[in-house]
């Protein structure tokens, strides 16, 4: 029988080997905790998110929305009956005073990037009709100005309007009111609401 | 009576073992992770709209031309990019700029029309669907999909940001996904 026990060596690599279990284990139960704490608050704020563009967005369908603007993080909506008000402050969003919706998080440390809202409307993107000169006489032959029946130079042609030049009959808008958490963006939280409708 | 107790090789089985099974654990909850954050950007809310509307504005075109391409079987599925002119018909040359700023603004990678059979679609076990099954951010998205009723076809598009939102690069792309149906 052996009875010479264990080596110093052998413990320290015994010991080695347990700690690297040990780290994975300690990682893991980090993970999960981290998890567990902000899971809770982010299935809140995805609900609270949804609810907003859902509430938003229906208005968009059914009031034939007209306009947006937004001025240090009160966003006007203008419709053709009515306009509405979106109030967003750090961690609440004020719909017209019909709707409150709050932002969680463990530590208040998940905002609205106020500064950062952005409101895009693209309205027609037009480029001139060309003039052309089919013979060569220096008049208008094909796309001519019926007011001007003559080869409009760059200045004339800007001047034109629409119905002289390429423009989509739709626009857009698109808002996106910014989510940062720890000062750092949190795209997948973000309200954004989109309208694409003809040109009123 | 064994009274030798354990031995240094057996201490090391022990715990290879233990590590293994806790990689194994690991990694395993770390892709179930992942496939969780993923299916955050499955029909995510704000994507629904934009493809809602998107939508609508091909289907003010002529978007029967690539419904009869399908249903005809003159190609298996259709893909929409910047610059395919036929959609427009007449109206391309007003609507080539505004489809070009729609495209690049809302971040669109793909918009693909298909038939709304997708579980096999899916399984890409038939041929010509090669440019599909090659995107496996969308091969993943097409098995959460239930199939749709007969002679109806998917308007699924693909949305690409950066991790701040912006114009998406190599190494910082997240694909969303969402789409809407459509019948012939």
């Amino acid at each position: 029988m052996n009875k010479r026990g264990i080596t110093l060596v052998e413990v320290i690599i015994s010991v080695g080997l347990i700690s690297v279990v040990m780290l994975f284990l300690f990682r893991l139960l980090l993970d999960m905790q981290f998890e567990d704490a902000h899971t809770s608050y982010a299935k809140e704020n995805q609900v609270n998110r949804a609810m907003i563009i859902k509430t938003v967005q229906e208005d968009f369908l059914n009031k034939h929305l007209q306009n947006i603007q937004n001025n240090s993080g009160v966003i006007t909506f203008t419709f053709q009956e009515q306009t509405k008000t979106l109030k967003v402050t750090n961690t609440q969003i004020d719909y017209n005073g019909e709707e409150v919706w709050n932002l969680e998080s463990k530590n208040n440390d998940t905002t609205f990037d106020i500064a950062h809202i952005s409101v895009t409307k693209k309205d027609a993107t037009c480029t001139p009709r060309l003039n052309v000169d089919t013979n060569g006489d220096g008049t208008c032959d094909v796309n001519c100005d019926t007011n001007h029946n003559g080869i409009l130079d760059s200045t004339e042609r800007s001047a034109q309007s629409d119905s002289y030049q390429n423009c989509s009959k739709y626009n857009y808008f698109h808002v996106v009111i910014p989510v940062v958490t720890e000062e750092k963006e949190n795209v997948i939280d973000d309200i954004e609401f989109f309208f694409l409708g003809t040109r009123s | 009576m064994n009274k030798k107790g354990f031995v240094f090789v057996e201490t090391i089985i022990v715990t290879c073992v233990l590590l293994a099974s806790l990689m194994v654990v690991y990694s395993l909850y770390v892709s179930s992770l992942n496939s969780e954050t993923r299916q955050l950007r499955y029909d995510d809310p704000a994507r629904l709209y934009q493809t809602y509307y998107l939508e609508k504005y091909f289907n003010s075109f002529d978007m029967d031309l690539l419904l009869n391409r399908i249903s005809s079987g003159t190609s298996k599925y259709e893909l929409i990019y910047q610059g395919r002119s036929d959609i427009f018909g007449s109206s391309y040359s007003e609507e080539a700029l505004f489809f070009d700023s729609l495209w690049n603004h809302l971040h669109i990678k793909n918009i693909y029309l298909v038939k709304s059979n997708v579980s096999e679609l899916a399984k890409c076990k038939e041929k010509g669907y090669e440019v599909i099954c090659s995107n496996q951010n969308l091969v993943s998205y097409l098995r959460n999909l239930d199939d749709g009723e007969a002679n109806t076809f998917y308007f699924i598009v693909e949305y690409a940001t950066s991790r701040s939102g912006g114009n998406c690069t190599n190494i910082d792309c997240f694909s969303y996904f969402s789409y809407m149906t459509m019948e012939a």
